[in-house]
């Protein structure tokens, strides 16, 4: 029993370590010179800590457009994702309509696939409304979400149905059903899909790359990819910036972080 | 306050009919149970009449209104379910009142009718929780309270204490008779149980396979029912059925068949003759059989020898599960008797209740 404990624990440090070193080595390089940062041997710490890094990438960069960019774009997939995905999915659970389960079926097909096979039509799409190096251009291809469609119809499906009899007997329609009841019973859902839908704007890379050509109109991710092109393998600097861009997401991490594993794990139970 | 009238309900899915020709008027002020086996179709007439299933064809009238195609929320019914469905994220008050607000209901209307209800069902200190950290029966309370405030015409009942342990719902069986006092109000009640429906209902539906077979008051039911299906399900334990022939004739008839031999009563006796058929179906309930031992002297026409295979002691009686010729029967004696397995007891049936229904139709022949 005892060393099957210890062995467990030895995996799991382990896994910890292969996580922790990126996120090591990122901080380490971020302080380091030029020079050190491409040494081989590499070294495990900083002969002098070059700070100027970060002010350096800071000053190189429009950060404060980046963070506007990506907090909008975050913000407004979020709104889009959940208002659409809880719509669609209470019609695709409770509703009854001719074509309902043909409809979900398409719907699930497009989680199926790839991504990059939308690139080239939603680029049409944005160019012709004229919307390139826009936020909305940023925004569009995540106002909608075959995955939270899917996820939100699972948990309205296991809202029992009398809590919506109640309520039509209560004296609602289907709108004040939906809003008052399903959707506070559905929240944990609408959490993970939330959270789900920061993170991959977040770390959205090649659409915003594609889309948004003028540096004022990038998020974080695209930006900071610039500065492969303008410093070639400048390291410290892409690292500070990289540190730069990563914090406000490890505060959201820190603040939702039961939400994040439960999202993770399968949504959870929904007494 | 309001009449409900069914007038040949009928209810089908595409080729499946569930309720045939359901003809009823409910009194105002009634307390009315349906009760019968699962898929008896008692749920979706109850559900037809709250407005959460269409009616294939038929009328419904609530007071003197045609209430087909109105909707749920203006029938002015309320309705208590099996689950109690009490949204569990708002706090009992919200869900007491959550109905008067979707009536814009003024707010301090609403927290008076709601204090008075949680008052009357000591749900006060309630209030402020969830239902899910409400007991069973606090639930089954806050479900009643929410139907309560709405002060409707009609409350409709979906089993609603069929998620409660046994003496729990005993204790809210009393709490229902006694909320039906208080109101006056039409009562609609759906059971599987045949003990709530005899101590609830005022008058009781009894069906079966989406028909009514007897609509009539719970003694009535018991003492004359209409067919063997109302005869069985009404009493507990169940009415013995026993395969019979009429021998005799006038003034001389008696029931026979395999091991009991039954005097009957004179009246009996006439209607028997008027039967055309010999070969009947004997009912006598548990507590119509006797034991000859302990009857007096002038009682003792022995109808046969029951042989013990079970004794079940419940206190104040015992019921013993007997063989009579080939067949299985269950009596019920005073609890103060002591009956051992293997026991041969002389069996007497109480002539006055006996029952014998027809082989081929299944309907009572005394009525």
């Amino acid at each position: 029993m005892e060393r099957k404990h210890w062995l467990i624990h030895i995996v799991l440090i382990l896994g910890a370590v292969t996580m922790l070193v990126p996120f090591y080595w990122m901080l380490v390089t971020s302080l380091k010179t030029l020079v050190e940062s491409t040494q081989v041997p590499p070294t495990l710490w900083p002969q002098t800590f070059v700070w100027t890094n970060y002010s350096d990438v800071w000053n190189s960069l429009p950060f404060a457009a980046f963070y506007v960019n990506t907090f909008g774009m975050i913000f407004f997939r979020i709104i889009g994702s959940v208002f659409f995905s809880a719509t669609a999915a209470y019609a695709f659970a409770r509703l009854e309509f001719p074509g309902r389960d043909m409809l979900f079926g398409l719907v699930l097909v497009t989680m199926m696939i790839p991504g990059q096979l939308f690139l080239i039509p939603q680029y049409e799409i944005v160019a012709r409304l004229g919307q390139v190096d826009t936020l909305f251009a940023l925004v569009m291809p995540g106002l909608v979400s075959a995955f939270g469609t899917f996820l939100l119809r699972q948990f309205f499906l296991g809202i029992p149905k009398e809590l919506e009899e109640a309520a039509i007997l209560d004296g609602c329609n289907r709108w004040q059903i939906f809003w008052k009841v399903m959707l506070p019973l559905a929240r944990s859902g609408l959490v993970a899909l939330g959270i789900f839908t920061a993170l991959f704007a977040w770390k959205d890379l090649m659409w915003p790359l594609i889309v948004n050509t003028s540096l004022d109109e990038m998020p974080l991710a695209s930006g900071l990819a610039s500065l492969q092109g303008q410093y070639s393998t400048n390291f410290p600097q892409l690292m500070a910036g990289s540190v730069i861009a990563i914090w406000p997401m490890v505060v959201l991490f820190i603040i939702f972080q039961k939400q994040f594993i439960q999202g993770v794990a399968g949504t959870g139970s929904k007494s | 306050m309001a009449e409900v009238r069914l007038e040949h309900i009928r209810k089908a899915y595409g080729d499946n009919v569930i309720v045939k020709d359901f003809d009823l008027t409910i009194r105002d002020k009634e307390f009315m149970v349906f009760v019968g086996p699962s898929g008896c179709g008692k749920s979706t007439t109850l559900r037809m009449i709250a407005g959460l299933e269409d009616i294939t064809s038929g009328k419904l009238y609530i007071g003197d209104k045609l209430m087909n195609d109105v909707s749920p929320k203006d029938r002015d019914i309320a309705m208590v379910f099996q689950n109690y469905a009490l949204y569990p994220h708002m706090t009992v008050y919200e869900n007491m009142a959550f109905g008067l607000k979707m009536r814009h209901v003024p707010k301090d209307v609403i927290k008076r009718k709601v204090q008075e209800a949680a008052a009357s069902l000591q749900l006060t200190e309630l209030l402020d929780r969830k239902p899910k950290a409400l007991s069973g029966g606090q639930r089954q309370r806050v479900a009643m309270g929410r139907a309560v405030v709405r002060e409707p015409s009609v409350f409709l009942m979906d089993e609603p204490l069929s998620n409660l342990d046994a003496k729990l719902r005993g204790t809210m069986r009393t709490e229902i008779s006694r909320l039906h006092q208080r109101l006056q109000t039409t009562m609609i009640y759906v059971t599987h149980d045949q003990t709530e429906a005899m101590t609830l209902g005022d008058r009781i539906v009894v069906l079966n396979d989406g028909v009514i077979q007897q609509v009539d008051t719970p003694m009535n039911l018991y003492r004359h029912p209409c067919n063997k299906f109302v005869a069985g399900f009404i009493g507990s334990p169940s009415m013995n059925f026993l395969p019979a022939r009429i021998v005799g004739e006038e003034g001389e008839v008696y029931l026979e068949g395999d091991g009991f031999h039954a005097n009957v009563s004179y009246d009996m006796a006439q209607k028997l003759v008027d039967v055309g058929a010999r070969e009947v179906l004997l009912g006598v309930r548990p507590d119509d059989i006797h034991d000859a031992g302990v009857l007096l002297a002038d009682k003792k026409e022995i109808a046969g020898q029951g042989n013990v295979e079970i004794v079940e002691q419940l206190g104040a009686t015992t019921l013993l599960h007997m063989r009579l010729g080939t067949q299985q029967i269950v009596a019920s004696m005073p609890g103060g008797q002591e009956y051992a397995v293997g026991q041969q007891v002389p069996l007497v049936f109480n002539i006055d209740n006996l029952h014998v229904f027809s082989t081929h139709d299944e309907r009572n022949l005394m009525l």
